[in-house]
């Protein structure tokens, strides 16, 4: 169905053990949770890793790779846990379902084509392909493709094609002036995992696995950096 | 109190919803942020005037239930109901719009009913 990267199979090889959760287990980790036990917080989100997967290989084929959704997803799903409430009697899994789900929809209809629609039209297309329905310009645009057959030009060869002048208006200084400034106010650790998560400075952002591995710190404290940093960016900005 | 399921009043009609799956339940996961509001309104409403229905008749409860063919536990189902709508509302509206829409709606329900 798609192609796995050599970090996806790691990152396979890495949650194979943690199986789902029984109810009851569930419930009191969810209630220790909520109460502010963090290792109890990690094992809820790191035994609920596998229906991240099963949810994105669902949603493959929609214009974003699986690794991708997989990353987002498990961003959804650390919001999931920081919002379930055990008291109500609903499984967690159910609950986070929406959130992974949630998060995947947002990044597919920000980045899942070149002309955005809006997310519940996104959906109820989606929806219709799975019943077998006939939808119109369905298939995900990718920028590699040609132009035409006759012509060799790839779509990125015409999007980014800019000329310098258009290039310099686009990303001005004082853009990169204020992201640069924002940065420098974090914690030296908490700018390096939003330099790394973004590719500020460097060629391309990197998964939060390797983030995780590269500074010695776990997935989840990688995404606990990422919404604590985004959040507190968003309120300054 | 441990509940199997919750009753959703919707469509005109009670639905028996598991929590097992509860969000992966069509009638749930069909419910929007455009739709979501009425959902709560709808169970908040059904619910009062369940409530006041039992209070005004002075019924037994067990003879109103009866009445809406629903089990004994109806009342803590339906609230569990409402609860979880609560939540979802504030979901997918954020907490602080969400609570402002809720505290709106209630004082509406409080001032109609």
């Amino acid at each position: 169905m798609y192609n796995k990267s050599e970090s996806l199979e790691r990152y396979f090889k890495s949650i194979k053990d943690l199986n789902p959760l029984e109810k009851n287990q569930e419930l009191e980790l969810a209630k220790e949770a909520k109460a502010g036990n963090a290792r109890s917080f990690n094992k809820l989100i790191e035994h609920n890793l596998k229906i991240v997967v099963t949810i994105a290989n669902k949603n493959a084929g929609r214009g974003i790779q699986v690794d991708d959704l997989i990353q987002q997803g498990n961003l959804g799903l650390y919001e999931a846990a920081k919002r379930f409430n055990p008291e109500n009697g609903v499984r967690f899994t159910s609950y986070a379902g929406t959130w992974i789900l949630k998060y995947m929809n947002k990044l597919i209809d920000s980045c899942g084509r070149i002309v955005r629609i809006p997310v519940n039209q996104e959906i109820e297309r989606f929806e219709a392909i799975k019943r077998g329905d006939e939808v119109a310009n369905m298939r995900p645009v990718f920028i590699d493709d040609q132009v035409s057959e006759d012509n060799d030009t790839s779509k990125s060869d015409i999007i980014f094609s800019v000329s310098p002048e258009v290039e310099e208006n686009i990303q001005t200084d004082h853009n990169k002036k204020t992201v640069t400034g924002l940065l420098n106010t974090l914690k030296n650790r908490d700018r390096r995992v939003m330099e790394m998560f973004y590719g500020v400075n460097l060629a391309g952002g990197m998964k939060a696995k390797d983030i995780a591995d590269e500074m010695g710190i776990t997935q989840i404290r990688v995404y606990q950096i990422l919404n604590t940093v985004k959040k507190d960016l968003k309120a300054r900005v | 109190m441990k509940l199997e399921d919750v009753i959703i009043f919707m469509d005109g009609e009670l639905n028996h919803i598991k929590l097992g799956y509860f969000f992966q339940d069509p009638k749930i996961s069909s419910i929007t942020k455009k739709t979501v509001l009425d959902a709560y309104t709808n169970q908040k409403v059904f619910l009062y005037s369940v409530k006041s229905n039992i209070q005004n008749n002075q019924k037994d409860p067990q003879e109103i239930m009866n009445l809406l063919k629903v089990d004994r536990l109806a009342l803590p189902k339906l609230e569990r109901g409402l609860t979880i709508l609560k939540g979802m509302v504030m979901d997918m509206h954020g907490d602080r719009e969400g609570s402002k829409m809720l505290s709106e709606i209630n004082t509406i329900i409080k001032e109609e009913c």
